[in-house]
């Protein structure tokens, strides 16, 4: 490129110069710099606008104006490559400090979960030191009579036994396994294992679903264990309500434009306000001790976070305290309507 | 060792399977083991009677084991009291010792409780 072409794209548009046509050029009166000082120091300042920071202009050392302008624009070169060295560095220096971070709240999180475990496993392994020393000082007695203390450590481990394979759910390494799915499929085998225990605890079952469904890319069975996880959790809410209280869950299922969205609402107290933020977090339980590992919700939501849908606590369209899953419709196929879009033409 | 008084204990623990196996071994040095599942329900235990041994457990919720050990000092300054824990950081245990109670750390054996108690008992007969 010559020093005038050069200069001509360095005034104009740095980033993208405009290839003139070299007549047109002449005509719109730039002068012609070939072979001059001002040429070979133009071309350095547009190697500087187009990023060559290292690019530097001869110098004559005559001390003549020119001489000077070229050691003043070596020298704000220069400047400019350090300073771009300079953000780089401090750029690599974030990433590392933003990286420490992450790796530190890693940490963090694995402390809490390591204190929660051992403060929930303590429990019942006290017990189960006490019971066993109980049954030890007394030699002489049979399985029979010592049946009770025997139940209690049966009890003990059973709850040792849960607080482990929740503790494995929640390390769960396996990737999901994701397929179109109707999600009514896993609402329903988990209506199907829950419908024992509503009954007895009087809990209605309110269904209110779209009728033309399209399919989420999900695993079903992690599913359910979602579903079950937020049922169980509605029907422990609502046993605590008055007895003559309603007791129901309504489950809506409905389309979005991108998603469908499952609703699990019901009638009792909902999730105290101060507590709100805290209740996907892992330990964290408003049970009783020993009713709930405090790891439900934190599995779930990090289920549902994999299958890129969002669980959120807030009020459902009754009013009462909800968790929506809202889960990602399967990619629509390029090619052929989808059964719904073509019922939809028809 | 039977007393010669009749003899009465406060439990205060809100897991109920530990309360209740804790409550055996303390069965056998009392009369009377009165059980709570809160630190509020011990405070008010501890207004209605007096008490020749207090174990709580450190961490409930609501009135925590500390609370509970400082209320009891204050009305009864004779009574030994057991903290039970899981998790006392050196604070926490330094907070208990000024207070003037005993930890006891989970998970403990019936042996290592017994030991305690008795001790705790003959020291303040």
């Amino acid at each position: 490129m010559g020093a005038s072409e050069a200069f001509a794209s360095a005034t104009f548009r740095v980033r993208n110069p405009p290839e003139l046509p070299e007549r047109e050029r002449r005509d719109e009166g730039y002068p012609d710099l070939s072979g001059t000082s001002l040429e070979r120091i133009t071309e350095v300042l547009v190697s500087v606008a187009r990023g060559d920071f290292a690019a530097r202009a001869p110098r004559s050392y005559s001390g003549d104006p020119w001489d000077v302008l070229a050691f003043l624009v070596n020298a704000t070169a220069e400047e400019v490559d350090h300073l771009v060295e300079q953000r780089e560095q401090e750029r690599e220096e974030l990433r590392q400090a933003r990286d420490q971070l992450v790796q530190s709240e890693k940490l963090a999180a694995l402390g809490e979960l390591a204190g929660g475990v051992a403060h929930e496993l303590n429990q019942p392994l006290t017990a189960i030191a006490v019971l066993t020393e109980l049954l030890l000082a007394n030699p002489e007695k049979t399985i029979a009579e010592q049946r009770e203390p025997l139940e209690l450590i049966a009890v003990a481990a059973g709850r040792m036994g849960r607080i482990v394979s929740a503790i494995r759910m929640f390390g769960r390494p396996a990737p999901l396994r994701l397929e179109p799915t109707d999600v009514r499929e896993p609402v329903r085998s988990s209506l199907e294992l829950m419908q024992q225990s509503l009954d007895v605890a009087a809990v209605r079952i309110q269904l209110d679903v779209d009728p033309a469904l399209p399919r989420v890319a999900a695993d079903s069975e992690c599913l359910q264990q979602v579903f079950i996880n937020l049922l169980s959790n509605a029907r422990d809410a609502l046993e605590e309500v008055a007895e003559d209280a309603p007791r129901a869950i309504r489950i809506s299922i409905r389309r979005g434009a991108s998603t469908v969205a499952v609703a699990v609402e019901d009638t009792g107290p909902g999730v105290p306000k101060e507590v709100e933020n805290r209740i996907f977090d892992p330990f964290f339980t408003t049970k009783t001790v020993g009713r709930g590992t405090g790891l439900g919700l934190s599995i779930c939501h990090g289920i549902v976070s994999e299958h890129r849908g969002t669980l959120r606590y807030g009020r459902g369209p009754g009013g009462g305290p909800c968790f929506t899953v809202e889960l990602p419709l399967v990619e629509p196929p390029t090619s052929a309507p989808s059964t719904e879009e073509e019922e939809r033409i028809a | 060792m039977r007393p010669f008084v009749k003899r009465k204990i406060l439990l205060a623990e809100d897991d109920g399977l530990v309360r209740l196996v804790t409550g055996r071994v303390l069965e056998e040095f009392a009369d009377e083991v009165v059980e709570v599942a809160t630190g509020d329900a011990a405070l008010a235990a501890l207004c209605r009677g007096t008490f020749d041994l207090l174990v709580t457990d450190l961490r409930m919720p609501g009135v925590n084991g500390l609370d509970v050990l400082q209320a009891s000092k204050e009305c009864n300054e004779n009574c030994p009291v057991v903290l039970i824990s899981g998790y006392a950081d050196d604070a926490i245990a330094r907070r208990v010792d000024e207070l003037g109670g005993t930890l006891l750390h989970k998970p403990f054996g019936a042996r290592k409780m017994r030991d305690l108690i008795a001790d705790l008992l003959a020291a303040r007969t």
